[in-house]
């Protein structure tokens, strides 16, 4: 059960960010921060000064959070953690490395939250936090352990942007998923803190829950490093392994949060798959990455607390940036806010090493 | 949960190596394998890849082989997870020095798809047909046994029968061993396992391994690292 979440992106906080969302706003803009490219930062975090901007973008989630119980386990995910400190480095600025490793995230919020968990951190490319939130939920179900939080953010920075530059995978313009003239994604900046708690300890707490992890899967393509496979194998293994996981059946899925950042190959593979799994019915599927950039490793804990918020609101936000859909995706997709048609949202999430995650999302369970 | 050990390969100072052979992991610079030193068939992609995924992927390929599992034979419902400490860092600053020079305007495409320390667990599944759960898991020490550990709650929530799970520490280049104030010149290498949980009869079966309270026995004997994982799995 999802006791508590917090998000910060291009758009605010959470209330801020999905109000953003119903209302068809982006955050993608032309920036410039010693680097230049379209994308979604968080101004706030040009405060940073010589630290780096990925622990004041932690600090967004991070600061007020509330007490732990002693007995969490931390669990948090990064693509490239401080990696503004490596390009100070290499410019032969002051810059500590260690903050580039993905451990450090983990050390700075056990630290910063006086947690006793060790923690793990852990990596799948654009699907770490997915995967993070399947593992989490994995630890919870089995009884494990009875409090897990997961933490998940990456930064927008040069290396990124002249990354996926050189891959030719950037859009000119604030990218446009599922769009018929799509031409990239933009990168984001964001950071997401889920808590989750087992049902016993969600009955005795006599709290609120938020939501629910009802299933999840994890598949591998084995078909290419860094593009989808075309027939969407590995995310259809990954979102009927999650409806499996869930006891549920398609039919009972009321929209998908698809990865969807506005690249060619990405967003058919996603119509393909989503296609296969749903056998044809048609059904609400936007993505949010229009709106507030691709935030990498923290995409799928961003956007699986949108999708709890979606469920409470009974609506699918508008695919913010969508203006010609693609032929295939027609029926599925809308410039504007669509109701849900089922009881679950099915969150997905895709990355280089062709990892595919779901995860299924429910409303709470009431109270034993 | 428990599984056996039914391949075991590595990459060290020492070379190559799987099974049988003498397994030590000295702190020393690991050599790349070749493309032809682990495949029978061309590999052309396989030169293209950065140290770290080329050492990677070389180790699985041992554990892999050991375990008798060939290289493209079919599509197989197995997962990959691997623990490691600095990951992919070296191959992080490669791809910078080419945003840094000429200006920035030729930053490598290519170094840049490496730059994810999950990059050489997606190599090895595309030549394996491995389509299970892949991941990396971060530890601040070297041959930790999180891949492992992975891999037994892989294997325990969703039933996959056949994980693959290990360690990639290839020692970091001197200039940057300063780096990291804690920095231990333990171990250095890449090393997996094939864990099974259920072997067809003729499979080699190293060693029963088990997680019990949070800790990893291999024939009853609690192991600490990914090291003595391997030697413990050996000796018997």
């Amino acid at each position: 059960m999802v006791r508590d979440m917090k998000i910060h992106t291009v758009l605010g906080g959470i209330q801020d960010t999905f109000a953003g969302l119903m209302n068809g706003h982006t955050g993608i803009v032309q920036v410039k921060h010693g680097f230049e490219g379209v994308a979604g930062t968080i101004s706030c975090l040009d405060k940073a000064g010589g630290e780096s901007r990925f622990e004041s973008l932690l600090e967004l989630v991070l600061k007020n959070f509330h007490e732990l119980p002693a007995d969490t386990l931390l669990i948090t995910s990064t693509t490239k953690a401080g990696i503004d400190m490596l390009e100070k480095h290499m410019r032969g600025e002051q810059a500590g490395l260690f903050k580039v490793l993905p451990g450090s995230m983990t050390s700075h919020v056990r630290k910063r939250l006086s947690m006793n968990s060790p923690g793990i951190s852990i990596s799948a490319a654009c699907a770490s936090s997915a995967v993070a939130l399947a593992r989490g939920a994995m630890e919870i179900y089995s009884g494990r352990v009875r409090s897990a939080l997961v933490v998940c953010a990456d930064i927008v920075s040069e290396f990124v942007l002249k990354g996926f530059g050189a891959l030719q995978a950037l859009d000119s313009r604030p990218c446009r998923p599922f769009d018929r003239d799509r031409a990239g994604l933009s990168p984001g900046e964001g950071v997401a803190a889920i808590h989750l708690v087992g049902m016993d300890r969600a009955d005795k707490a006599g709290e609120h829950m938020l939501g629910e992890i009802m299933g999840w899967g994890v598949a591998c393509d084995a078909v290419h490093v860094t593009a989808p496979a075309r027939d969407g194998r590995g995310l259809v293994m990954a979102m009927n392994a999650s409806l499996k996981r869930a006891g549920l059946s398609h039919e009972d899925v009321g929209a998908v949060h698809a990865h969807g950042t506005g690249t060619v190959y990405n967003d058919a593979m996603e119509l393909e798959a989503v296609r296969k799994v749903f056998r044809h019915r048609l059904l609400p599927v936007h993505s949010v990455k229009g709106a507030l950039g691709h935030t990498m490793a923290a995409a799928g804990g961003i956007e699986a607390v949108l999708g709890i918020m979606s469920l409470e609101a009974g609506l699918v936000p508008p695919t913010v940036g969508l203006e010609f859909p693609d032929e295939k995706a027609a029926g599925y997709v809308s410039a504007e806010a669509q109701r849900l048609s089922g009881r679950v949202i099915i969150s997905t999430n895709s990355g280089f090493g062709g990892i595919n995650a779901a995860l299924v999302l429910g409303p709470p369970q009431e109270a034993a | 949960m428990k599984a056996y050990i039914t391949g075991i390969g590595w990459l060290t100072a020492t070379g190559m190596g799987r099974g049988d052979d003498p397994f030590t992991a000295p702190y020393l610079e690991v050599p790349v394998p070749s493309g032809s030193e682990l495949f029978q068939s061309p590999d052309s992609r396989f030169g293209r890849m950065d140290r770290f995924s080329k050492t990677g992927v070389g180790a699985i390929a041992m554990a892999l082989r050991d375990a008798g599992i060939a290289r493209n034979s079919k599509v197989l419902e197995a997962g990959l997870t691997a623990s490691t400490r600095f990951g992919c860092i070296e191959t992080d600053m490669e791809f910078f020095k080419t945003v840094l020079s000429e200006e920035g305007n030729w930053p490598s495409p290519h170094l840049f798809a490496y730059t994810l320390p999950s990059c050489f667990l997606g190599e090895a599944a595309l030549r394996f047909g491995l389509t299970g759960p892949s991941y990396i898991v971060h530890s601040d020490n070297s041959f930790s046994l999180a891949g492992v550990e992975a891999a037994f709650r892989e294997m325990e929530d969703s039933g996959i029968q056949l994980m693959v799970a290990g360690a990639c520490d290839p020692a970091l280049p001197p200039e940057l061993e300063h780096q990291f104030e804690d920095y231990c010149r333990c171990f250095a290498g890449v090393a997996f396992v094939v864990l099974n949980s259920a072997p067809g009869p003729g499979t080699k079966r190293y060693a029963v391994i088990e997680e019990k309270s949070g800790e990893i026995l291999v024939n009853n004997e609690r192991v600490e690292s990914l090291e003595k994982l391997i030697v413990r799995a050996k000796k018997l």
